[in-house]
Parts: C-alpha cells; structure tokens; sequence
C-alpha cells in the first residue's frame, strides 16, 4: 500500500485509507507505527475482526521493537468496537469528548506525540448510530487539528457502498488510496501567533466537509481569544465550494482576515462574492 | 416611452434579422441607430471589426452611440452577460426609457464555436426582461452556418427585415423548451482522436493534475491551462454530486488547447441559464457558472442518457 505516504504523514493530520482487505493493512506497521514508536511518540491501534490479543501476540514474536512498546505501555492495541461503541451504540459526541481527553492524558504522560490507526469496519455492522459516522469523521478534525495526534482511519473498500464512502472521505482532510503516493491533499492547523488557522495544500469536494466542521467551530476552538485570521499562503488549489465556505466565513465571523491569498485564489473570492 | 417597433413592449425586445451583403446590414441597423439618436435613447454597437467599421462610416463620431469592444463583451456569453447587465443597469438608473443594443453574436463564421451562444441567444430572452431594452443580433447569411441559422429562429421572438419591418417570429419557442429539445452536438476534432487520458470515477484531484500533466504538449498558457484545472473540477464534483455515475473523464491536447469532456449517465441540466448566470447554487449552477468565465470554450450536450460538459483551455476550434 502507500507506504511512503503514510510515512510522511505528521501530527494533525487525520486521513482516510482506502484498502481492499487484510493485504492492505501490512503496510501500515512499517510505514506508519514503528518510526513513531523510535520517536517515541504513543501509538494507538483500534482493531476490528481480530482480537486485540492475537494481534499483540503476532506483533510481539514478529518486532522486538513492538514487543517492548506494547509491554511498556507506549503501544495499545485496543478493540475497535469497545472504543467507538463503548454503549454498544455510536455515540458521536461521546468519543469525539474521550477523544480530547485521552489527548489530554498522553500529553501530561510526557509523550512528544500520538498516533492512532483505527480500524472502522465496525461501521459496516447494524450498529445504532453509524448513520452518524461521516458527521463524527468531519467534527473530530476540531480535535485532531489541534496537532499534537496523527490518526490513520482505515476503510475497507469492499464492505462500504460508494455513497457511504464518498460521505467518509469527504469528512477526511486527505484520502489516501493504495498506489497513489501523495501527501493528504489537505492539512489544517490551528495557528496561535496570529490566532486561526493555516490551510495548506488541495481544497475540493474530497475534503468538503471536513474543512466545514474546522471553519464552523473556528472562533470556539481557535487557541486564545481576539480577533481570527486564516492563512491561505499554503492552499495550492481551492474549488468553488471552498471559496464560497471561506467567504462565509468572512462574512459571518466578525474581525475575521484572511492572508496569503494568491491572485487566483483572489479572482476567484471575487468572482463567487458577485455571485452570492 | 420606448420609441419604435417596441413601443408598448415590457422586458426585452428580442430582434434578430438576417442579411446577405453590407448594404443589407446597412438597411437593417442604420434605421434601428438614427431612430435611436432622433428620441436619445442610448445605443450600444458591439459589432465584430467589419461590420462596426460599417457602423462607423455612417455614425461616426456620433454621441449617443457607445462603440464596445466586441471582443472583449462576446469573450463569453457569461462575461457577455454580466458586461451588458451591468451597462444596461446603469442606463435604466441615468434615466434611459429604452436601450438598444445591436451586435455580432460569435459563430463558426465568425471563428468562433457556436454550442454556448445558441444558449446565450435563448437564456437572455429571460436574463433581460427586466430591462426596457431592444436587443437587435443581425446574422449573415453568406457566413452563418445553416445549423446556427436554425437556431437562431429558435431563440429571436421578433424578426427585422431589410425592408424596414418588425414582426413576430413564428418559429421562436420559449428557453426551457429550446434547452429540453436541443439537437446541437458540438464535438471538437481532436475528440476522433484518441485521448491522452481516459478516467472512471476520478477523484478531481486526479483530473487536475492529469489536465497539468497534458500542458506542456498543448501549448496553453499557465493561467488558461489553471482555470481548466478549475472548471474540470467543478464539472466533475457536479457529476458526482448531481449526476449519475460512472462519471467519465476523458482529455484531449491539441497544438493550443486542451479539451476535457466530463459524462455523466444522468438527465443534466436543461436551465437555460445554467452556465451563463450564477443560478441554482444548490444543483451546481455556482461551479458551471464559474467554468463558463474560466474556459475559452463550454459546450454541454444531452444524448442517449449520458449528459456531457465539454471544456476548452486555449484557442477553441470553431
């Protein structure tokens, strides 16, 4: 799979990986958990379909490196379905809470970082409150843009209809597909000095809803308080719905600046401001 | 009160006539411009280099006529659109009890592809109507292609003659049913070609960066070929989004231009406005709307079930 893509995700970022089975997911020790493991970050893995104590054990006689993390703490293997459906429900607002304080924890242990890789095929099961999923994928990026985590959410192809799909990838900042090696099209971050937020990268209808829930809860979850500015210096391309999301933004949030606009980003604020 | 063959009318009078030589042209516009002057009612001549030079010989110099670039008011029917809107605004406020305007419309004798004007002449019967204005589009005969011609008929409610008349257009039918019945199928040569790429279900991130991957062999400058990654976009979310899939992308480059054809197996759009004003926000209108000012060229086609935008970056092929 894309391995060197997952090796160069870093902390804030939150993607989607498309995969086609238990091929897919080899890829993701590699690349992905044993270089956080020798920086020393926490790392987090929610599995389903295999229980976690098979997967340890597997993981312990494979990696020494593995062995030790998960004796010592700094790796957890977890079951996907006790994590996200603790009430045997979903319950959206719920994780999303024991999302930050679980940041919250890992940060006052002393790691530098976190990663999580989450197995969401649970998803596909009759679980009560799954409609709500894609809404839950596009608000946890108000936590996750905060920087201090690395979350890898994996979705099996095969078990999805490509409507569901299509909502979960857009709830994603990026998407990454197995051979198609390229950073997440999207990266947002809080920013303190100005407070705000950078976007960088590709803005389109692959991450429409994620950006929303960030612009959305913005002036609340900006760190600070005082005036908001977005720094858009980083954004390469940005379609329609973007340019009309951030002109609402302009137009609803009061003292809100936007900086680093290119001159094309520039016609095209202008040409949707006529329009709407 | 609006002077002439429109007086009494509301909203647009919509006026097409036809003619074979410079004196036929003559005798259609130089009565439409001098009873114009006689009353002060502003005129607009927006006509292309031959026939404005025409215009010029007889009017010249005349205050009361506003000579406009028709290259840059006939770029696109959007800019075209929202150039006109914005004059005749301004009129309609200084006090105008009518305005003419009188132009060439682009067509393939003109060098220009036709699809996206054939729509243009139908959407401004209702983009319009809430001006006191006589829009007049003389077509020549010796230059127009027979097809255009057809069109033409479709989209004018009245007709000048060279004789010096005004009367109904029996052949003229509303917008929505010119859409909804409209055989056009523009294609560009290249497309017998066999395309540089062929996509199923793209992602738009995928389309943009094959359109910047097919630059280099066209030819298109940067800025041309960063509004064609614009429009492919929109094109392709709006498929996804209001159409049915598969979506089918397919693109082409050519010495000077680069042609995307997005298709979709849903019923389209049949707005006739769709494209050249920001209208139906929440079906797509906003990123068609953009397409049409970004791209040299949008043709949009309904055929066996499929519905497809077709983009030109560049020099379109008439």
């Amino acid at each position: 799979m894309a391995g060197t893509t997952l090796g160069g995700l870093a902390p804030g970022d939150h993607v989607c990986v498309l995969h086609g089975g238990l091929v897919g997911r080899s890829g993701v020790l590699e690349a992905f958990i044993l270089p956080a493991l020798d920086s020393g970050d926490k790392v987090i893995c929610r599995i389903a379909r295999v229980a976690p104590a098979v997967v340890a054990e597997a993981l312990e006689a494979a990696d020494g490196r593995a062995r030790e993390a998960l004796r010592s703490g700094q790796f957890v293997i977890t079951g996907a379905r006790e994590s996200y459906l603790p009430s045997g429900a979903f319950d959206p607002e719920r994780v999303i809470d024991a999302w930050r304080e679980e940041l919250d924890r890992i940060r006052e242990d002393g790691y530098p970082g976190m990663r999580v890789v989450g197995d969401m095929s649970w998803a596909a099961d009759p679980v009560p409150g799954t409609e709500r999923l894609a809404w839950y994928e596009a608000e946890v990026n108000r936590v996750f843009v905060a920087g201090f985590a690395c979350v890898v959410c994996l979705y099996d192809r095969s078990t999805f209809s490509p409507a569901r799909l299509r909502q979960y990838i857009q709830a994603h900042p990026g998407t990454i597909e197995p051979g198609v090696p390229r950073i997440p099209q999207l990266r947002l971050r809080y920013t303190s000095d100005p407070r705000g937020l950078a976007i960088a990268g590709e803005a389109d209808i692959a991450n429409r809803t994620a950006l929303a829930a960030v612009l959305a809860g913005l002036p609340h979850d900006a760190p600070g308080d005082g005036p908001l500015t977005i720094d858009v210096s980083g954004l390469t391309f940005a379609d329609v719905g973007t340019a009309a999301a951030l002109l609402r933004c302009t137009r609803e949030i009061p003292q809100l600046r936007l900086t680093g606009l290119s001159p094309y980003l520039s016609d095209l604020l202008d040409m949707v401001a006529q329009a709407t | 009160m609006r002077a002439g063959a429109a007086a009494g009318h509301r909203g647009h009078f919509h006026e097409t006539a036809f003619y074979g030589s410079d004196e036929e042209f003559l005798a259609v516009v130089a009565p439409f411009f001098t009873e114009g002057l006689a009353v002060g009612e502003p005129i607009i001549s927006a006509f292309a280099p031959h026939n404005q030079s025409i215009v010029r010989s007889v009017f010249g110099g005349r205050a009361g006529i506003l000579f406009a670039d028709a290259g840059a008011h006939y770029a696109s029917p959007a800019t075209a659109i929202r150039r006109y809107s914005g004059l005749l605004a301004d009129y309609v406020a200084a006090g105008a009890a009518q305005v003419r305007l009188a132009g060439d419309v682009p067509h393939p004798g003109l060098g220009a592809p036709w699809d996206w004007w054939g729509r243009y002449e139908a959407a401004v019967n209702r983009v319009w109507d809430d001006f006191p204005v006589w829009g007049l589009c003389p077509y020549d005969t010796r230059t127009t292609p027979g097809d255009v011609l057809d069109e033409v008929r479709r989209t004018h409610p009245r007709i000048a003659t060279t004789a010096g008349q005004h009367h109904a257009n029996p052949d003229f039918v509303p917008p929505e049913d010119f859409m909804r019945d409209r055989a056009w199928s523009w294609r560009d040569p290249v497309e017998d070609t066999e395309p540089l790429a062929y996509l199923t279900d793209p992602a738009p991130a995928t389309v943009r960066a094959t359109v910047v991957a097919t630059a280099p062999a066209a030819g298109v400058p940067a800025n041309d070929v960063r509004g064609m990654t614009l429009a492919a976009t929109e094109a392709v979310t709006n498929a996804i989004v209001h159409g049915v899939p598969p979506v089918e992308v397919r693109v082409w480059a050519a010495p000077g231009r680069i042609v995307v054809a997005v298709t979709d197996h849903g019923p389209g759009l049949s707005d006739p406005l769709a494209g050249l004003r920001p209208t139906g926000a929440a079906t797509g209108g906003l990123g068609l709307w953009v397409a049409h000012q970004v791209c040299a060229f949008v043709s949009m086609q309904h055929r066996d079930g499929a519905f497809t935008v077709r983009l030109v970056a560049g020099r379109p092929h008439p």
